[in-house]
């Protein structure tokens, strides 16, 4: 079975898996800092760690926009750091079998999973998320 | 414990090592400089001594500050030279355990990691921790071959 916290950006799906997951906050204020990469929207304490916070908008090549208080923050860890994640709108924990997910990857409306790997966010197409 | 000197610029909060500051200033005119370098504001006149004023927003390629009746001059001692940067505000000092400073390299990705500067928590605000070496030796280089 395949656990994944499903999430939109617009119109557009996106599924974590449920492993990589910390919590979910509410958006806040974020802090700048010089030199900021244009993929980050900014730095967040989270209760006295400060993390980096990942706008999925640009991971995805999506259109920008300012943050939100309806936003969410997904709070995410490889098991070494822990990264915020940007997104407008949360569903919800769904579980699938592998064969749905694989049905799913047919589709071309498919949603693409997140991945976290080298203190960053990548985007992965569900079959090859499947194919790993 | 280390000893930091607070202050915003631009809307970052920043730390630097308080034994590198030798004195603040309310804003006072800088003059344009003599030595034409795009690291450079101006000069600002230390007591008769024209001291070089430096561009922290261009190091780190944002839109120059403007000086205004509230900005500060920070004075810092560095190998043995006078140099100034422009605050906005300064806040005052802070204390923090050597690890509470975390370094940028520890949270940005992979790629992004050539950034010597570290960031610390204090009374709930992030604050930018300076690396002033890599910041002035940098712009000081540039001031001595213009």
């Amino acid at each position: 079975m395949h656990e994944l916290l499903m999430l939109a950006i617009d119109s557009t799906v996106f599924a974590v898996p449920t492993s990589y997951l910390v919590e979910v906050l509410p958006a806040v204020a974020l802090s700048s800092m010089p030199h900021q990469p244009e993929f980050i929207s900014g730095l967040m304490n989270l209760r006295g760690e400060v993390i980096a916070v990942h706008d999925m908008r640009k991971h995805a090549g999506l259109i920008a926009k300012e943050i939100e208080e309806t936003d969410k923050i997904v709070v995410a860890t490889d098991g070494k750091i822990k990264l915020g994640i940007l997104v407008d709108k949360i569903d919800a924990v769904q579980r699938f079998k592998e064969e749905q997910l694989f049905a799913q990857s047919l589709s071309p409306r498919a949603f693409r999973i997140i991945e976290l790997k080298d203190r960053n966010v990548h985007i992965k197409d569900l079959q090859d998320y499947l194919d790993d | 414990m280390l000893e930091f000197l607070t202050f915003e610029l631009n809307d970052t909060r920043i730390a630097l090592p308080v034994e590198a500051v030798s004195s603040i200033y309310e804003a006072v005119a800088i003059h344009p400089s003599k030595i034409e370098c795009p690291g450079i504001l101006g000069d600002f006149n230390l007591h008769g001594e024209m001291i070089p004023v430096l561009n922290l927003d261009r190091h780190w390629k944002r839109l120059a500050q403007t000086t205004n009746l509230d900005s500060q001059i920070i004075v810092l001692n560095y190998s043995q030279n006078l140099v100034a940067i422009i605050a906005d505000d300064v806040k005052g000092t802070i204390r923090v355990q050597p690890e509470a400073v975390i370094a940028l390299n520890n949270i940005l990705p992979q790629g992004y990691n050539l950034n010597p500067h570290g960031l610390t928590v204090y009374d709930n605000e992030i604050y930018y921790v300076l690396d002033l070496e890599s910041v002035l030796a940098t712009q000081m280089d540039e001031l001595n071959h213009a």
